[in-house]
């Protein structure tokens, strides 16, 4: 599991955007958001989207990178619900110690923009 | 082998922490260079200043205000005529340029009036245009000209005019990042909210952080026509003063220069509820998964892939065919900061390329963030490299081609190695699928330049010195 | 006929015409062997005339910043320099000259430069690098202060003042260029040599035009030595070419050292030409050579084909440093143009009283508009409402789009010259300078005439 935790992470790092916004409490909201939304998508096939615009966004950005990781990682398919969510719980996991809680980027902590 | 010491940097080892080769399973929590930083004095930095990245960058690719500097004239003469900003209003924001040419007796006793004059001669001279934006400089900083109070005066005597005053001297920050900084923030303050576009589409965007370099805005406005989206503020590319006052009507943000204009995007989002959409508008690949992503926001993502179906059938052979000439080719990107992230992933992925070394202006670390990320294992990162240094690397990596600014060009082209203007974009534009295809065309058209070839050989050798 | 005299009513600019002091300081360092200039600002004081000379010469010059912050305008900037001067000295190796350039900011904050530089002298240089011999030299170039010409102009007579040292007589003579394109150093030179006389330039910028090496040594550097300048005190005359731009120099070495000083005029067209080779004689003993005789008939020749059939009563504007504006405006009277719109671009008030001037409006059997503290908006605002009319414009290329948006005929001049090629290869001074503007401007109006199909069959046959 861990090297498929890693091919996705690494995959993610190279690709999405998202995971860089500036600040610390952008980075966070992102991850959670985007990737909980991923999960549900690749777990039930479909997500709640609720009405506010940020909430589509999280869908957006999350629709994106499930067609993308499914088209790539084909084993993903293969596995059952628990295991993708273990997966990609595991996902957010690093993405949130590496962009977050290890980043090494002074700026993440600036009071604003 | 994390950070490196330069030959010609043994001297000021405090470079060492701005220079990284990533080495194998190294990520970006185990090394990050310095960035956004003050330069060094006297190491030949291609740095600007901060009033040239709100002016020359941001400020000066609106199309319908007057630009005026306060400043003795050189601020204004040297920050004209240097960019390929295009608009649909004549170009003229690349025509026209005005100075309050300060002198000493106003250095002396305050150059207020002068501004006053100068803004209403401005006007006068351009009675069609009634906006502009007054830039305060090093010299009228420090002495502590109130431009605000100016503009308003102004303002209220003309009564049909806005002006927008831009408050970042040259030696604000560490380079021209900080005006990008002053200008997103300052027009957000005092700008955004205060009028109202005029609505005709369901879907509305922003597009922020391009500014119509060779067209490259015209490109990404006509995909958004064609899926049927109203662009409502252009920051700054092509873009009206009046519209980007009315950017916070808009249902998304489309950023592309996160570097330049995130903040603005930043407070957009916080203050109006308003997402942020990053996307990569170079390479097929990135583009597309970009229109998606709009079309999927506002539920067309039938309109999304008909037009990439489109685009794609109309340039895909074209760019297969540098591909295939293009695969395999060292590369440097030595630009301003963003394009090292937003092309490293394009030209390997989409051209089969190899980026050996990137530097940049006036990146913050999130740029490296990206750019290592992004980035291939024993590529050199450096953080505001300089010329001593690029020939370091240039005799390190032995690149077949180099993405920079002219000077650093004109300097490269000794060495036998061509480059292409990173900045201007060579004979863009150089967005979406056609510009994917304009930069592969350059980059062929440059590596296999039969010049590079006779430009080695020397004469006087009878093997022609090979 | 007359001369008239204005000045820009307005207060601001509209399209500047000329640039800051530090600009024209920092063409002037370029132009010296071994040396990088410190300018003491605002990075952007610096990266961007750097930019400009590379558009203008398609080549990259060394030029250093002190990076000034928001820091040093509380407590000064003077760290900054040191700094500076200490990563140069210790990063290039070759180094002699290191010219600190004053900004606009750095003056108001008011460092003290002189007091720096003898610390630098003091502290770093005698200790660490006994052995080496970096000249500091100060130029106060606020940027507020008269304009590129002006800049041009002192750091000529600080680098001249610094550097200059009386020695045994050398049998030279100095010529200071002012702000002219290596092509006109090329032209300069090749006259010298037909005449047989050795010189100092100041500054020889031909090399500027640097070419590919197979083995990859060619860089655009400037070429005159710190040896050169050094020796300037000991040559039989100094010759400035342009007044306003390196006259003071000139002035200098004759006060100082009682080298004698000619200024002007600026060497372009026949007469002044005709007076540069007479100067040259007189302050050399040489003879003027058959050989420039033969150029000089060259080029009259080559005026006379043009000047009746094309260019009589056709109606010129000539823009930029005053030098050339004057100087083109005299060439235009020998072939017939008429020079109707005169302007330059910052405050100096000496421009309108240069006795060229009243030598012009005695020949001149026209009116003459001379305009100073002009901006370009003083061209276009005139053609605009049609108070002149102008059949073709000399200038440099910040005026490009009043020639394109009104389609009238422009010959890029001067400096900098960014939208035509290799510009800056060609001379506008000497005979040979009398004929690439001749026949420039001829086929600058022949282009015009076909593109508007104004008479164009007439070049069938002429």
């Amino acid at each position: 599991m861990d090297d498929r935790v890693e091919e996705l992470y690494s995959y993610i790092q190279s690709r999405c955007l998202w995971q860089f916004f500036p600040r610390e409490w952008d980075r966070r909201a992102n991850i959670e958001g985007i990737l909980e939304k991923a999960i549900e998508l690749l777990t039930e096939g479909e997500c709640q989207v609720s009405e506010t615009l940020l909430d589509r966004y999280f869908y957006v950005e999350a629709k994106a990178l499930v067609i993308d990781v499914k088209s790539r990682f084909p084993w993903l398919n293969e596995l059952n619900k628990a295991e993708k969510r273990a997966i990609m719980e595991e996902v957010k996991k690093k993405l949130m110690e590496v962009m977050v809680v290890k980043s090494l980027n002074p700026e993440l902590r600036l009071s604003g923009y | 082998m994390p950070f490196v010491l330069f030959r010609c940097d043994e001297v000021i080892p405090e470079r060492e922490k701005h220079c990284y080769v990533k080495s194998p399973g190294e990520d970006i929590v185990t090394y990050l260079p310095a960035a956004n930083i003050a330069t060094i004095p006297g190491t030949l930095t291609e740095r600007g200043c901060a009033y040239c990245g709100a002016k020359l960058v941001i400020g000066g690719a609106i199309k319908d205000c007057i630009q005026m500097i306060h400043g003795p004239v050189g601020c204004a003469y040297n920050t004209w005529h240097t960019k390929r900003y295009l608009s649909d209003n004549n170009d003229f924001q690349l025509k026209h340029v005005c100075s309050t040419d300060m002198k000493e007796s106003h250095i002396v006793f305050g150059g207020m009036d002068r501004l006053k004059k100068s803004i209403k001669e401005a006007f006068a001279a351009y009675p069609e245009i009634k906006r502009m934006i007054v830039y305060i400089t090093c010299a009228t900083a420090l002495i502590g000209d109130d431009i605000d109070a100016i503009a308003r005066e102004v303002e209220e005597e003309l009564g049909d005019v806005d002006i927008f005053c831009v408050k970042c001297p040259g030696f604000a920050g560490v380079s021209q990042s900080k005006g990008h900084h002053e200008f997103n923030m300052e027009w957000m303050r005092d700008k955004v909210g205060e009028c109202e576009p005029e609505i005709w589409s369901p879907y509305t965007v922003n597009i922020i952080g391009e500014y119509n370099i060779q067209g490259d805005g015209f490109i990404m406005e006509n995909y958004m026509k064609r899926m049927g989206i109203q662009v409502i503020g252009h920051f700054t590319g092509n873009g009206s003063y009046d519209l980007l006052r009315g950017m916070h009507r808009a249902k998304l943000n489309v950023v592309i220069c996160a570097r330049s204009a995130g903040y603005i995007a930043n407070e957009l989002k916080r203050r109006y509820g308003i997402p942020r959409l990053d996307i990569d508008p170079w390479g097929f690949d990135y583009i597309a998964e970009g229109l998606r992503k709009i079309g999927t926001f506002f539920g067309i993502e039938d309109r999304a892939e008909k037009l990439i179906a489109e685009e794609t059938a109309k340039w895909r052979p074209k760019l297969d065919w540098y591909k295939e000439r293009l695969a395999g080719k060292k590369i440097c990107i030595w630009t301003g900061g963003p394009r090292l992230w937003h092309w490293v992933k394009a030209f390997e992925d989409e051209l089969g390329m190899r980026v050996v070394a990137m530097s940049c202006k006036f990146g913050h670390p999130d740029d490296f963030e990206k750019a290592i990320s992004r980035g291939r294992e024993g590529t050199i990162y450096i953080d505001d490299g300089n010329e001593l240094e690029f020939f370091e690397v240039i005799e390190k990596v032995k690149p077949d081609i180099i993405y920079t600014g002219p000077r650093v060009g004109d300097l490269v082209k000794k060495l036998h190695i061509p480059y292409l203007d990173g900045h201007g974009e060579h004979n863009g534009p150089y967005m979406g699928f056609e510009g994917f295809v304009h930069m592969a065309r350059d980059m062929y058209n440059a590596i296999y330049s039969k010049l590079w070839q006779l430009a080695k050989e020397d004469i006087r050798r009878k093997d022609n010195g090979r | 006929m007359s001369l008239i005299v204005e000045q820009k009513d307005r207060s601001g600019v509209i399209n500047p015409m000329y640039n800051c002091q530090p600009c024209g300081a920092q063409f002037v360092c370029i132009g010296v062997k071994d040396c990088i200039p410190l300018v003491h600002g605002g990075q952007g004081c610096c990266t961007f005339v750097r930019l400009l000379f590379a558009q203008h010469f398609k080549e990259n010059f060394d030029i250093a910043s002190s990076s000034l912050h928001e820091d040093a305008a509380v407590f000064g900037g003077v760290k900054r320099i040191e700094e500076g001067v200490e990563v140069l000295v210790r990063r290039h190796p070759s180094l002699r000259v290191i010219p600190i350039i004053t900004t606009c900011s750095t003056e108001t904050i008011g460092d003290d430069i002189e007091g720096t530089i003898g610390n630098i002298e003091r502290n770093f240089l005698q200790k660490e690098y006994p052995e080496r011999e970096v000249t500091i030299v100060p130029i106060h170039t606020p940027s507020y202060s008269g304009s590129h010409v002006k800049g041009y102009d002192t750091a000529m007579h600080a680098l001249v003042s610094t550097l200059a040292r009386k020695g045994q007589p050398n049998g030279k003579l100095n010529i200071i260029t002012g702000w002219l394109n290596p092509g006109d150093v090329k032209e300069i030179k090749h006259i010298l040599q037909e005449m047989g006389v050795k010189s100092i330039i100041l500054m020889d910028t031909e090399s500027f035009d640097a070419p590919i090496m197979p083995d990859r040594s060619g860089f655009a550097h400037g070429s005159t030595t710190v040896e050169d300048i050094a020796d300037t005190a000991n040559s039989l005359a100094t010759i400035a070419l342009c007044r306003y731009e390196g006259g003071t120099a000139a002035k200098f070495l004759e006060k100082k050292f009682g080298v004698p000083a000619v200024i002007g005029p600026t060497p372009i067209g026949i007469k002044n030409t005709d007076t540069f080779l007479r100067n040259i004689s007189q302050l050399t003993g040489k003879e003027i050579p058959d050989s420039l005789v033969v150029e000089r008939g060259r080029a009259i020749d080559a005026m006379v084909d043009l000047a009746h059939m094309f260019f009589a009563d056709k109606q010129v504007a000539i823009y930029g440093d005053p030098d050339l504006v004057i100087g083109l405006a005299q060439f235009c009277l020998e072939c017939e143009l008429k020079p109707v719109l005169l302007l330059f671009g910052d405050d100096d008030k000496s421009y309108v009283k240069d006795p060229r001037l009243t030598e012009l409006e005695r020949e001149a059997n026209f009116d003459i508009e001379v305009v100073w503290n002009a901006d370009l908006w003083e061209l276009e605002r005139r053609i605009k409402d049609g108070s002149v009319d102008i059949d073709l414009i000399m200038g440099h290329s910040k005026g490009r789009y009043i020639a394109i948006d009104y389609d009238i005929p422009m010959v890029r001049v001067g400096f900098p010259t960014f939208d035509r090629a290799g510009l800056w290869r060609h001379p506008v001074v000497g005979y040979n300078g009398a004929i690439w503007l001749a026949e420039t401007i001829a086929n600058t109006l022949f282009e015009d005439m076909e593109r508007k199909h104004d008479r164009e069959w007439i070049l069938n046959v002429w």
